[in-house]
């Protein structure tokens, strides 16, 4: 005898754990006697008292935006705004302390990292200081999100999502909307104090601000401001889609680490023109808002079309891949 | 569910399994390690793409996970959570990604299973039993029509788990709602106290499925026989051990047993004959033919038998068997 044989009923005869939308079986009758005490309910089952209904992605992107952003409200988070703004001032100090006379355009050639003390005196001068350490600033968003994603997978609280929210690409959507929102308003207060460290060490080397607080500055600080969230955005994109590969913590952060440091500045050294094709330096160009060698216009589009392959393989990977964490 | 498998490269862990649980039962989902339970348990809640087979989940098809799942509450595995934020904001998350957000229900969900005065620490500072109660909250956020646990005593105290139990008994009665529970557990006495369907699954195959009473049954194969006289034991041994059964003796007793394998139930058997020539579909009708097949020989016999009465095996029993059985066949197979 086989152990199928064990059966005791045939399948069409079964009640299958099957039930119309409003929650009554197809067949509860079928199984009286055999089942003996299966619960079926005689009458109208209650309908439950928060019955959730498929109304659609947008909902759920919706939903898991307000998700993310309760859970983002912690002390980590806050933590991680603090070293944001805390890599702004170093690197507004840094750039104000170092800097050395010589022409204003000396900066933006590839020796040339660090603006002269007549550049900071120019327009761009007031977030000279924020514009350079955003390269930082776009490898902490990228480590932070390679090390955020897998995380979900290595605690096992990814399946806790999808079996909540099974739309996994409206879920990714909902996040990375969250992540973001906070990253602009984290930015904008890197940007403040930047700023403010900005005024306060002009006073300090003597730089004449004249010229920090006019029509064309500010511009140029919306814009700067505008570069370094789009350059972020896409080291963001860049973990998150390296997360949704490797789906190890550790194995992430060291994989982000060590292309967009040691790798791509070696390759970089060998052979200059890698500033215009490799994909951290693109973002870090957008950041910074272009180089001598890449430009602007080149580093944007490219960078962006980085973005959307990165994103569309993510997405693909989070979208088929099965969750065995 | 029908003929569901799922592979992983070469390696098949679960193999055309067709399986069915009554609305409203509380149904308990067995097999050893590795038999491809929690494979099964996460196909039914969309985490494991299934490589064949087809089916429903409360009405909704299996492929289309967005129809069904917000109606159902699932712990699967060790519980997952976020260590550093308090429970209560742990199942605010999940609520509002389900769209189930509602203050007064969190609380309900966090004291009923014991963890209101607790539920704005952080969830690292519980205890194993403490978190796998938070995560059995979140199963019961939505107040969901299918609860699907896998191994949900895992790290709670004989306390906990005595208040599980009654939490899963009172579930599917609630409201005169029909709520089913898929329990998988690999504690047998406590699938026997509070399942009435159970499934058991070995080496990715269905073993069983239906009430207890018909594994039960289809397992009690083993008959004790008291003669009036002594003096008789002898003598009864030879008769039931010539109907084809093993015989031993026990102080006053003979127990006699069918052979492995040959539950009381299919083809008609020498110790049926007499009774009825036709075959025995229903292990229960088996039994009584067997029973009735002993007696008969007894008497003609001149034997006078004071008990005659088939042994309750329990299920840890009939389970064990079940799974040497596809043991031995799988061995059987590769060989």
């Amino acid at each position: 005898m086989t152990a199928q044989h064990l059966t005791t009923q045939s399948v069409d005869d079964q009640v299958y754990a099957e039930q119309t939308a409003g929650g009554r079986a197809f067949d509860d009758q079928a199984d009286e006697g055999r089942a003996a005490s299966a619960r079926t309910g005689s009458g109208p089952p209650a309908v439950g008292r928060s019955r959730s209904t498929d109304r659609g992605p947008l909902l759920a992107v919706a939903r898991s935006y307000r998700s993310e952003v309760h859970k983002l409200r912690r002390p980590t988070t806050v933590a991680a705004m603090g070293v944001l703004a805390a890599l702004s001032v170093l690197s507004t100090v840094l750039t104000f302390a170092l800097a050395k006379d010589g022409p204003p355009s000396a900066f933006g050639s590839s020796d040339g990292l660090l603006p002269p003390l007549p550049a900071l005196a120019t327009p761009a001068g007031l977030v000279l200081g924020f514009r350079i350490g955003s390269t930082f600033t776009g490898l902490l968003l990228l480590l932070l999100c390679a090390a955020m994603l897998a995380t979900e997978y290595n605690q096992g609280t990814i399946r806790m999502i999808f079996m909540r929210e099974p739309r996994r690409v409206s879920w990714l959507a909902g996040r990375m909307g969250a992540l973001l929102s906070i990253l602009a308003v984290a930015l904008v207060g890197a940007f403040v104090i930047s700023a403010a460290t900005a005024v306060l060490m002009a006073q300090i080397r003597g730089v004449d601000t004249g010229q920090w607080w006019t029509d064309d500055a500010l511009r140029r600080a919306g814009k700067d401001y505008l570069n370094v969230l789009v350059g972020t955005t896409c080291f963001a994109i860049a973990g998150t889609t390296l997360s949704l590969l490797i789906r190890s913590t550790t194995a992430a952060v060291l994989i982000a680490f060590a292309w967009t440091g040691p790798l791509e500045h070696i390759i970089e050294n060998a052979w200059p023109d890698a500033t215009r094709y490799l994909p951290g330096l693109v973002f870090a160009n957008i950041s910074t808002g272009g180089n001598s060698i890449a430009g602007y216009r080149g580093p944007l589009l490219l960078g962006i079309l980085y973005a959307v392959a990165l994103a569309t393989v993510g997405i693909t990977s989070l979208a088929r891949r099965d969750i065995t964490a | 569910m029908r003929g569901l498998s799922k592979r992983y490269g070469r390696r098949t862990v679960v193999h055309d399994l067709d399986l069915r649980i009554p609305i409203g039962a509380v149904a308990g989902f067995i097999g050893p390690n590795g038999a491809g339970k929690t494979t099964t348990l996460r196909m039914l809640l969309g985490l494991v793409r299934p490589t064949t087979g087809q089916g429903t989940v409360l009405g909704r098809p299996l492929t289309e996970p967005a129809g069904y799942l917000p109606r159902v509450g699932a712990l699967i595995e060790s519980p997952a959570l976020y260590p550093r934020l308090s429970a209560r904001r742990n199942l605010e998350a999940l609520a509002i990604l389900a769209g189930q957000y509602h203050p007064s229900w969190i609380q309900e969900v966090l004291d009923e299973v014991g963890l209101g005065e607790r539920a704005d620490d952080e969830v690292r500072s519980y205890s194993l039993g403490m978190k796998q109660r938070l995560a059995i909250a979140a199963a019961l956020l939505g107040d969901p029509d299918l609860l699907v646990l896998d191994e949900p005593t895992n790290g709670l105290d004989p306390m906990g788990i005595r208040l599980m139990r009654e939490l899963i008994r009172d579930l599917s009665i609630r409201d005169n709602r029909p709520r089913t529970v898929v329990v998988s557990s690999h504690l047998l006495a406590e699938v026997e106290q509070i399942c009435d369907w159970i499934i058991v699954v070995d080496g990715g195959e269905l073993a069983y499925q239906g009430p207890p009473d018909g594994l039960l049954s289809a397992g009690a194969s083993r008959v004790t026989l008291r003669p009036e006289h002594l003096d008789d034991l002898g003598m009864l041994a030879d008769l039931a051990a010539g109907l084809g059964l093993a015989v031993e003796r026990a102080g006053d007793q003979v127990m006699a047993t069918l052979p492995a394998g040959e539950a009381p139930n299919g083809s008609a058997t020498p110790w049926a004959a007499g009774a009825s020539e036709t075959e025995h579909d229903d292990p229960q009708e088996a039994m009584r033919a067997l029973l009735g097949g002993l007696n008969r020989a007894a008497h003609a016999h001149g034997i006078t038998l004071v008990e005659i009465a088939p042994s309750r095996v329990t299920l840890e029993e009939r389970y064990t068997g079940l799974v040497a059985q596809g043991a031995g066949r799988r061995t059987g197979d590769a060989a």
